[in-house]
């Protein structure tokens, strides 16, 4: 628009000119100072030519200028286009970066560890065990644990826990799904290599032959409530619970109920200062025996765990224990004709010198356990005690290596003295 | 003492759903006087009932939330509680 007065200058400067040379080129015939009438109408006839002229050269200018406007619209439309394009995939990177509603976190541990013991060759070891969290809700979660082991020539894979919890309020929470066992403090607490300040769990607590299961599969409910200074908390279940092998014994991986039995199961704990608590647990169930006769099984357990640091200790004590007991029905059956009577459990005591002025010693820490089980008086089972003494060396919060030796004693077999080593970290 | 089973079962699932009834019901006013802790304070003592403390910079905020949920769960903690130590971990983070 702004180029319109130039031309227009332009063109009337043109006229001008064609008109002033045509004035001057048109001569008079005569004496000069005079035009005739056809002289007069061509010179008008030309001005009006030129006239028009310009007009279409204006005319022709100003579309052009419109088609430029109109380019550079649409290159500026465009542009925009690909600004907002480009705003657009950033938000969309960084709302992929972004928590969203459904918060995960990959979280586990992993040991490797090796075993020199009297009754079986000098082995290493290793596992794995991811944990996979997802906040579905603020209250709403799934928690899965898997357990990857190596066991003879193959990779184990052991799904220790997937449970879906719903937290009803802020004293409620409901589960269900495969979740470890509440009424058994140490493995639901305590086993996590990381945690564990041994490189192997007490007798009672073993993968192979617990006295109580590890998980459940069932439904849970559970919280903590708060009294003044102290705080109690609780967990009752119902699950498959266990079956009976043909000696008598209990196995624990009873995914697909041998019964309609269901075990109903839980634990209340005190927690009356800080530092402190202590738990009852127990578990009813009901087994199958060889003649298909339900026996009941009712398991009490406690627990005592104390924690402290204290600057005259300089560092911090960690005392654990758990005790166990579990009876089952006489069965009518002649070759589990005994009493089907179990017990055992752990006492343990760490000292970490903590607040010692010398860095290597904050880092170590003691540990002695004395663990134990009774199990039925038949030919099957043999009693055993153990004595265990360990030092560990943190290298960060969460990862520590474990040296420990075991001093065993079983009743009627070879005692399977052993040496104990393990490098654990959890993430 | 125990052969009917299923009884036990069913006796227990009615408990439970009385309990939750309960406290679905409680209200401040008819529960016990609570001391408050302080965040830090609830994070030491909780934390290390089972194992050591891991730094707040170990996890972002988002990581804290999601660990926290996970660890109401397990080891009982209460509401009040679970909040007051995401809230410390998430301000030293």
């Amino acid at each position: 628009m702004r180029k319109l007065p130039i031309l227009g200058f332009i063109g009337f400067s043109l006229i001008f000119s064609t008109v002033e040379k045509i004035a001057y080129a048109a001569e008079p015939p005569s004496n000069g100072q005079y035009v005739s009438k056809k002289q007069y109408d061509q010179l008008k006839d030309e001005m009006n030519m030129l006239k028009k002229q310009v007009q279409l050269l204006m005319q022709q200018r100003s579309h052009q200028g419109t088609g430029s406007q109109s380019f550079q619209q649409a290159k500026t439309e465009k542009d925009i286009a690909e600004i907002k394009g480009e705003v657009k995939t950033l938000k969309a990177q960084n709302e992929a970066l972004d928590d969203g509603t459904t918060g995960f976190l990959l979280t586990g541990y992993g040991f490797a560890g090796y075993t020199d013991s009297e009754t079986s060759n000098s082995s290493f070891n290793a596992g794995f065990s991811p944990i996979f969290l997802w906040r579905l809700q603020d209250n709403l979660i799934f928690e899965g644990e898997l357990e990857l082991g190596l066991e003879d020539k193959s990779t184990t894979v052991g799904l220790e826990y997937a449970q879906l919890s719903y937290l009803l309020n802020d004293y409620i929470t409901l589960g269900a799904g495969k979740f470890l066992n509440p009424s058994n403090y140490f493995t639901e607490r305590l086993h996590p290599t990381w945690i564990n300040k041994l490189p192997d769990r007490p007798i009672t607590m073993s993968e192979v032959a617990p006295l109580q299961a590890n998980s459940q599969l069932g439904l849970q409910v559970r919280g903590g409530i708060p009294f003044g200074s102290m705080r109690t908390e609780y967990a009752f279940y119902v699950s498959n619970g266990p079956a009976m092998n043909n000696d008598g014994s209990l196995r624990f991986n009873n995914f697909t109920d041998s019964n309609n039995n269901k075990a109903v199961g839980g634990r209340v704990g005190w927690l009356p200062f800080s530092g402190f608590e202590l738990g009852y647990g127990f578990e009813i169930a009901g087994v199958d025996d060889l003649n298909g006769d339900t026996l009941d099984v009712i398991t009490h357990a406690v627990d005592l765990n104390y924690i402290k640091t204290s600057k005259y200790l300089l560092g911090n004590i960690d005392l654990r224990g758990q005790y166990a007991d579990r009876q089952v029905d006489r069965s009518s059956s002649s070759t589990l004709a005994f009493d089907n009577n179990s017990s055992g459990g752990y006492g343990q005591i760490a000292y970490r010198p903590s607040l010692s002025r010398i860095s290597y010693l904050r880092d170590t820490e003691g540990v002695f356990r004395y663990d134990w089980i009774n199990l039925p008086n038949t030919v099957n089972f043999n009693d055993e005690q153990r004595w265990t003494v360990g030092l560990n060396y943190y290298l960060a919060a969460s990862t520590l290596l474990k040296f420990a030796y075991q001093f065993d004693n079983k009743q009627g077999a070879t005692n399977d003295n052993a040496l104990l080593f393990q490098v654990t970290s959890g993430f | 003492m125990f052969r009917n089973n299923n009884f036990t079962v069913k006796a227990s699932l009615s408990a439970l759903l009385l309990l939750i009834s309960a406290c679905g019901y409680a209200t401040p006013s008819n529960q016990p006087q609570v001391v408050k802790k302080s965040g830090v304070k609830l994070w030491a003592d909780n934390c290390t009932r089972c194992h050591n403390m891991r730094s707040p910079d170990s996890y972002s905020d988002a990581q804290w939330d999601i660990a926290i949920l996970h660890m109401r769960v397990r080891a009982n903690l209460t509401a009040d509680d679970a909040r007051a130590i995401a809230e410390y971990l998430k301000s030293a983070n």
